[in-house]
């Protein structure tokens, strides 16, 4: 009998385990991001980093160098992430980059050339994170990112010898144009705030005129493809969600997650066997793979009516999708592409490909 | 006769588990809609037959073949390595299927060009190859070899060695297929189709009655393999047929759900304390009755108790039987001799 | 019928792969004798008696039973002959005595151990004969080491099979339990008319029970009635 009571104690408290979400304001002087803030300083800037809406680190940037300061511009860097390299680049320093993490997955062509020449190297990813190479590259900063516990005690290391690392929280905004808007952060240590500043201002109008543009009717939405009987699909208030309803779109959970939750194949059946359009299928290029994850969403209507368009037209040749790395940097192109799915006009999409 | 009682009561838990069982889900269904799909009218709109079908059913097949056939096996390992904490993944089959599985998941990227080619059928292929490769590899040397023990250390090893093999692969993978290889070895109910599982069902019931069959032979192996062998038997060819009708059910299980932990070793002894016996003709039909009703258990609450979704099946039964295997070990240990 | 020759031994030569015995054996038993066979440790009693009952095969020669040779009949057969008490009992759980001394008549009944009024008859009059009745009902693991025993012998009797064979019975038994238990057993030989072979250490207790001694020493196995190794001098070899 006591034995029934602990399983029963047990499985209640597991079953109370929700994530947390709160809503903090925008960080300093920016407008949509919420995980980094900043301010111009005598000589620099102060940018201030935060997560889950606690202030993480302070980082001191300095023209003149100093102790505990980072001399900017930065003349090298090393880069865990391609939408870093898509900020890094579109401020026109692409031959800063000395290292990358999983330079297979590089869309963007001059990059790539750079690559194939040797003039950035890979410096390997997960485990096998190859410090030494790293050490090597003598970069002024490491933009890390998705790195394990670990492998992020081994690269503070590199704090010892002058290699600042510093974790880009970039990838857990919420809202599109507040990802979009951390090329101001990269901007700040290439010293052009001013040109990072120009360039998003006219992307936010140019994101919000499309936001502007009416839909006739507004497409129900499905996303993402369920694996061994869990779908996990993004939550209401999540990155791409936000990308949908700007775009015109009922997205199908209406929960304030921003995180992925755990549904069974049943529920989103429930919820979106009828849904009007089908997005983001991981990399699948055919209407018939995804009958192979699972042949019961044959049932679904997106595909019988052919309705599956998945972001990933532009790949390299690994399977990278430059939705996350150009994409990031031009979020009006994404909008764009959503509307233009959502108002049945399927031709000239930029990022994403209609599955046949 | 107080078996009859016992098996009444067992069966009536077992339906009862059941109705609760296809009535979880996200939407309200009626059970009087289930049955009429079921029996007889289906003048139901096509979505509603496909969730009834597609889903509930096929989540209830599964649940409960997986849980009679992993069940037996636990019980069969129990009596021919004479181990009280055999369990149906000692041969180390499962991980035969997961290997094949990992080449597939975790390997797509490493040999092959691109994640697209993983389908579910290549899934349930390499898993059915790699479980079949184990057991031949556990024939070939239960052949040869006279003593159990010895072949439980080369079941061990065999584990161990995949199980390594598996590692390595998981390090020089990218984190999306590591996950994907990780979710697989969380087990799943819920990703078996209608028509799948209705499939499992023939095997799973020959299987469990072939190996019916020997419980005269299985109840004198408990006594002793020379005692046996001084009663007739023949041990290599009983090793032989109960590991093919094992590995046959945990092979296919394995391919389907994926790793199903706790219940082939925790099963057999609930079984044995409900009905104060060792006898295999009493123990088989009740294990696969009792394993079936342990896992719709689990199913139920990986469905419920998280509202925002479900829970992977393998934490939940580990969770439910855990206290059931710590009961095991105490009560074994006055019976030590 | 007593005297009547029940096993015939002839030509064997047993061992696990090197021969255990210099010269073959020739050897014969008949119904209600109760035999001993001794030797010192490591010389192959053990293997002998697993070679009788088929655990392992004779490296050469032929074992008969009732004139049927053993090599030609099927195990399940060849379990209607001989039985076979080891001299530790594995303990399982959840087995009753009853379940355990029923166990005898597996050679007789089919696949699913259907038992018939006549083998519950012989399974209840044995357990009468024992003095088990008070535990029939309890589990293995509940009684006594001795009594776990007791059953085993039991299930041997109800397997009926002219020839019976145990392997070290004595081994953890007390001075006086030895004696009440050879006694016994010198009585069913003779009671039931079967052939029952005993390994042991013991010597003096085997010569005071036993008919006929089965000495296996120097590479050789030959049988002895026990006044010829009283006066034969072999017993004061073995001091």
């Amino acid at each position: 009998m006591n034995r029934l009571v602990i399983i029963i104690i047990a499985l209640l408290f597991l079953s109370s385990c929700k994530g947390f979400e709160q809503e903090c304001g925008v960080g300093k002087n920016n407008r949509y991001a919420e995980n980094f803030g900043f301010e111009k300083t005598e000589n620099g800037y102060d940018i201030t980093l935060r997560r889950n809406c606690k202030e993480v680190k302070v980082l001191h940037l300095s023209r003149t160098g100093g102790k505990s300061a980072i001399k900017i511009p930065i003349r090298s860097a090393v880069c865990f992430s391609t939408t870093h390299t898509a900020f890094i680049s579109q401020l026109g320093e692409t031959a800063s980059i000395k290292g990358i993490s999983g330079t297979e997955y590089v869309c963007d062509p001059n990059v790539v050339k750079m690559i194939e020449e040797g003039k950035i190297v890979e410096i390997g990813y997960d485990k096998q994170l190859d410090m030494e190479r790293i050490i090597s590259l003598k970069p002024d900063v490491v933009f890390a990112f998705g790195v394990d516990n670990e492998s992020l005690s081994g690269l503070q290391k590199l704090e010892k010898i002058g290699i600042q690392v510093i974790i880009v929280y970039d990838y857990i905004e919420p809202k599109p144009l507040g990802r979009t808007e951390w090329i101001k952060f990269f901007g700040c240590f290439y010293d052009k705030l001013d040109e990072a500043q120009h360039y998003f201002d006219s992307v936010e109008n140019k994101y919000n005129e499309i936001k502007e543009l009416p839909v006739e009717t507004s497409p129900k939405v499905l996303v993402s493809l369920p694996w061994k009987g869990t779908w996990w699909v993004p939550g209401g208030n999540s990155f791409f969600a936000n990308f949908v309803k700007d775009a015109g779109g009922k997205y199908i959970f209406d929960n304030e997650s921003t995180e992925s939750l755990p549904y069974s194949i049943e529920q989103v059946f429930g919820a979106a066997s009828d849904a009007d359009v089908w997005l983001n299928t991981n990399e699948k290029t055919k209407r018939s793979q995804i009958l192979e994850v699972d042949s019961r969403l044959e049932k679904f209507s997106p595909y019988n009516n052919a309705r599956i368009y998945n972001n990933n037209r532009i790949s390299s040749k690994y399977g990278g999708s430059d939705f996350w790395e150009s994409g990031i940097v031009h979020p009006d192109i994404i909008l764009l592409d959503l509307h233009k799915i959502f108002t049945g006009d399927d031709k000239n999409l930029h990022y994403y490909m209609k599955l046949d | 006769m107080s078996y009859i009682i016992k098996f009444v009561v067992i069966i009536i838990v077992l339906l009862a588990l059941a109705v609760y069982d296809v009535c979880t889900g996200s939407n309200e269904i009626p059970l009087s809609d289930i049955l009429n799909y079921i029996f007889g009218s289906s003048e139901m709109p096509e979505p509603y037959m496909f969730t009834i079908r597609e889903f509930r059913l096929a989540r209830l097949i599964t649940a409960i073949v997986a849980g009679a056939a992993l069940s037996v096996s636990g019980l069969l390992m129990q009596t021919v390595f004479r181990n009280p904490l055999a369990g149906p993944y000692v041969l180390g089959i499962s991980n035969g299927a997961s290997l094949g599985v990992a080449v597939i998941v975790l390997g797509s990227g490493l040999f092959m060009p691109s994640a697209a080619e993983v389908s579910n059928f290549t899934i349930l292929l390499a898993a059915g190859i790699g479980a079949a490769s184990v057991l031949l590899l556990i024939l070939a040397v239960s052949m040869r070899v006279k003593d159990i023990l010895s072949i439980l250390i080369v079941g061990i090893l065999v584990s161990g060695v995949v199980a390594s093999v598996v590692n390595v692969m998981q390090f020089f993978s990218n984190e999306v297929n590591v996950k994907s290889y990780v979710v697989w070895t969380m087990g799943s109910l819920d990703s078996v189709s209608f028509d799948d599982s209705v499939a499992l069902v023939p095997l799973c019931l020959i299987a469990c009655a072939v190996l019916y069959l020997f419980s005269k032979k299985l109840n004198i192996l408990l006594l002793g393999e020379q005692f046996a062998i001084s009663m007739g038997l023949n041990i290599k060819w009983l090793r032989v047929v109960v590991f093919v009708g094992v590995s046959a059910l945990t092979g296919a299980v394995t391919a389907f759900c994926g790793p199903l932990g706790f219940i082939g070793l925790a099963v057999p002894h609930i079984s044995r304390w409900i009905f104060n016996t060792s006898d295999h003709f009493v123990l088989v039909p009740a294990s696969m009755i009792l394993g079936a009703a342990f896992l719709l258990c689990g199913d139920i609450l990986s469905h419920t108790l998280y509202s925002q979704g479900v829970l992977p099946i393998n934490a939940v039964i580990s969770i439910l039987g855990a206290p059931f295997i710590i009961w095991i070990v105490f009560k074994n240990q006055r019976t030590v001799i | 019928m007593m005297g009547e020759v029940v096993l015939n031994i002839e030509g064997l030569v047993f061992g696990h792969k090197a021969p255990l015995v210099s010269q073959a054996v020739d050897i014969s038993a008949s119904a209600g004798d109760f035999i001993c066979l001794v030797g010192r440790n490591g010389t192959g009693k053990t293997t002998m008696l697993s070679t009788l009952i088929g655990v392992k095969k004779p490296l050469a020669g032929h074992i008969s039973i009732c004139g049927v040779p053993l090599d030609r009949i099927s195990a399940r057969e060849k379990s209607r002959y001989i039985s076979f008490v080891p001299s530790k009992v594995e303990a399982v759980l959840n087995m009753r005595i009853r379940d355990l001394i029923a166990v005898g008549r597996s050679p007789y009944t089919n696949i699913f151990d259907h038992r018939t009024k006549a083998d519950e008859a012989i399974i209840e009059d044995f357990i009468q004969k024992f003095g088990l009745s008070d535990i029939a009902a309890s589990m293995i693991t509940e009684v006594s080491d001795g009594e776990r025993q007791k059953a085993m012998i039991c299930r041997a009797m109800v397997q009926q099979t002219p020839v019976i064979l145990l392997d070290e019975p004595t081994a953890f038994l007390d001075f006086f339990a030895k004696r009440k238990l050879l006694s016994d057993l010198k009585k069913i030989a003779s009671e039931e008319n079967r052939c029952i072979i005993f390994s042991c250490h013991d010597l003096e207790i085997a010569a005071k029970y036993c008919s006929n001694i089965w000495l296996l020493d120097d590479r050789k196995l030959e049988s002895v009635t026990v006044d010829e190794f009283l006066n034969g001098g072999y017993f004061s070899k073995y001091q």
